[in-house]
């Protein structure tokens, strides 16, 4: 009883353990068929034919992490305006009144970050 | 079956639960910490949370995830890997662990009150055209000083993200 | 002989129809509908990859691929079979679970938003209540595939092409979500079937919501990493991005992905603007035996319209780069994608004429893109 609501899920459960099963699948053909003739330069990262040179995991430049933060705000700000468009029609003017506000507030974010320079990706 | 669903999805959530404290390679936590978002996610959809779950994957998931994993590309995931499992007050945190754990079988469960009757809370829902509806006309009626609010807290986030990175920056200038 | 086998065909299906997957249960009808989807969906992209080496040559005057089968038409196949007999390769310093978890997890989050989708005017796996949303969800999981790759192969090309890859995911996400929620607008609801259903009464969204397509168009070329906005396979920099380690049928199941993930864009560019499966033209006179005509045809002919938009674009323009793509996004893309919500809301509000609100979106544009010109002009002589 308590599935009646949930029933319209039973289908994406279903298709998830399709779609999980057919990349389970490809590889394993994939292993019945294919060589395995390792040997060390084979395995070695590849870096245009030459030697590889120090290690791959090496700290990166924190811009992506700035990027990453400035996204998760907007992201946010873009999910409540989901549940704001749905009812939208029901409220009208009000509503319109309510998001010109909120969105505002954001553009004043986006502006600060852009005057300071943080949307400049620079090399 | 429902049943069924919740143990095997929180079953799953545990145990990546588990294994994000207790694996030695951050970067591995991470991934762990992803599917137990993940199963959360779901298990707000069989709560009939729809929206909820939504946003539990988009944002948990799919953004602070990604940020997570930015931060932890910021340090040498090789040098926390030679460091010592647990800290030498581990002992310590599992005493107050269960004691703050049968703190909460023992008394606040069984004072507290749940949801009194599901069924007809689903008939809600349903009546309003289905979570994301009856959620979001509250949103903007009765709450609607908390979601104005939401945007000015956002906007602190943002200056503070600008901030941060203007510090970080390897040379320290205007970046 | 023949008749026995004949029999042997009918009984099998009889098996496995009646009594392996009982079609009455929904298990088992969802079951069906979905390995029509993914199989058909398969097919496609097959198809489309030979259909874009040959367009590519022709734009480049060269035949394409002509050797195997009548003018080629064999070449995936044999690109399959290949990759299946190839060696996959597992780098030595590699990290061995999560390198072989991630070509799986990017395939399994490629192909589950295609449950939510309405194919045709009846035919739909399922219809959920937060379908658009539960689109987003699952394929923000996806792009985390690529970390994955990236990280876990231990290679510099692979590490530096996934973190930048991401990082434009990510970038892109925000206006793309942003001009989804204006087709939200007018359609009131998150289901699939219902935001197609809503343009028989509102037209297409891409006559209502001119801008949202074109930023939602932008914004999915370079959400699956297509030229001009290739960042991660930029092979002058990445070599190939974040599989450069991957090989055989890991490597397959990446371009799958890639290529299930262009076909989502496509789709979910037809279903909120293009009027999914509905026909052209069918409110004027004269036009109505277009209703005739499967609607499944509709939607296919839409879909591989965009394929192709795809397929001109990679063949006509050079890549561009990371800063300007950054740029692109959030200087441009950003605030039109928060003007044009204003607007919209505006518009339906005021129920004003669609001329003026066609006009406002054109002056909101230019004037747009005149305040950027100037304040770039700006920074650029201040850095001087």
């Amino acid at each position: 009883m308590l599935l009646s609501g949930l029933s319209s899920y039973i289908p994406v459960l279903v298709f998830m353990a399709i779609s999980g099963a057919i990349g389970f699948l490809m590889l394993l053909i994939g292993r019945l068929w294919r060589p395995s003739h390792p040997y060390k330069e084979k395995l070695s990262p590849y870096e245009c034919g030459i030697e590889p040179e120090g290690d791959a995991w090496e700290r990166v430049i924190p811009r992506y992490y700035v990027y990453a933060m400035l996204f998760l705000a907007f992201d946010v700000e873009a999910l409540f305006l989901f549940p704001w468009a749905i009812v939208f029609d029901k409220i009208g003017w009000f509503a319109f009144i309510e998001m010109v506000l909120f969105i505002i507030v954001l553009l004043i974010g986006l502006v600060y970050a852009w005057a300071k320079g943080a949307l400049d990706w620079r090399y | 079956m429902v049943k069924l669903i919740f143990i095997i999805l929180a079953g799953i959530g545990v145990i990546a639960a588990l294994m994000v404290v207790s694996l030695k390679n951050v970067v591995h936590s991470a991934f762990c910490l992803i599917i137990t978002l993940f199963c959360v996610g779901c298990i707000f959809v069989l709560l009939h949370a729809e929206f909820l779950a939504a946003t539990q994957i988009l944002i948990y998931v799919g953004a602070i995830m990604v940020l997570v994993i930015f931060a932890l590309m910021l340090i040498d995931s090789r040098e926390t890997a030679n460091d010592r499992r647990f800290h030498h007050q581990s002992q310590w945190v599992i005493i107050v662990g269960v004691i703050l754990a049968l703190e909460i079988v023992i008394f606040i469960i069984p004072k507290s009150k749940f949801i009194v009757n599901p069924e007809k809370m689903i008939a809600q829902t349903a009546e309003a055209g289905g979570n994301t509806q009856l959620l979001a006309r509250y949103l903007f009626t009765d709450y609607l000083f908390a979601f104005e609010f939401a945007s000015l807290i956002i906007l602190v986030a943002v200056v503070a993200a600008v901030f941060l990175g203007k510090r970080l920056s390897p040379t320290g200038k205007r970046e | 002989m023949l008749e026995n086998l004949q029999r042997l065909i009918q009984l099998t299906i009889h098996l496995i129809v009646n009594k392996l997957v009982p079609l009455t249960h929904p298990w088992g009808w969802a079951f069906i509908k979905a390995l029509i989807v993914v199989s058909l969906i398969m097919l496609a992209v097959t198809f489309v990859t030979l259909a874009e080496r040959k367009l590519i040559g022709r734009m480049q005057i060269r035949h394409g691929p002509m050797r195997t089968g009548w003018h080629g038409i064999l070449q995936p196949i044999a690109d399959g079979i290949k990759l299946l007999c190839k060696e996959c390769i597992t780098p030595a310093e590699a990290d061995k679970w999560v390198f072989l978890m991630a070509p799986i997890v990017s395939i399994a989050f490629a192909f589950v938003p295609l449950a939510v989708i309405p194919f045709a005017k009846t035919f739909f796996i399922t219809d959920i209540n937060i379908g658009l949303l539960f689109i987003l969800a699952v394929s923000s999981v996806g792009f985390l595939g690529n970390i994955m790759a990236g990280w876990s192969s231990a290679s510099k090309y692979s590490f530096l092409g996934s973190l930048r890859a991401l990082a434009l995911m990510i970038s892109f996400e925000v206006p793309m979500v942003m001009s989804m929620v204006g087709v939200v607008v007018f359609t009131g609801s998150l289901s699939m079937v219902t935001i197609v259903e809503s343009q028989a009464h509102w037209g297409w969204f891409i006559l209502s919501q001119p801008m949202a397509f074109v930023i939602y168009v932008l914004c999915g070329i370079a959400e699956t990493q297509r030229t001009p906005f290739d960042m991660m396979e930029d092979e002058g920099s990445l070599v190939c991005g974040f599989f450069t380690e991957y090989s055989g049928m890991r490597f397959a199941l990446f371009s799958l992905a890639e290529y299930i993930n262009m076909f989502l864009v496509a789709i979910l560019a037809t279903v909120l603007f293009l009027g999914g499966w509905q026909p052209p033209f069918v409110s004027w006179p004269l036009f109505g035996f277009l209703n005739a005509v499967p609607s499944v045809f509709w939607f296919s002919a839409k879909l591989l319209l965009f394929m192709f938009l795809y397929i001109w674009l990679r063949g006509t323009l050079p890549r561009v780069r990371y800063d300007q793509l950054m740029y692109l996004c959030w200087k441009i893309l950003m605030p039109l994608a928060l003007l044009n919500l204003m607007l919209t809301a505006l518009f339906l509000a005021s129920k004003m004429n669609i001329l003026i609100f066609y006009l406002l979106n054109l002056l909101v544009v230019v004037i747009w893109l005149s305040i950027y010109a100037k304040t770039q002009a700006w920074v650029s002589a201040n850095n001087q």
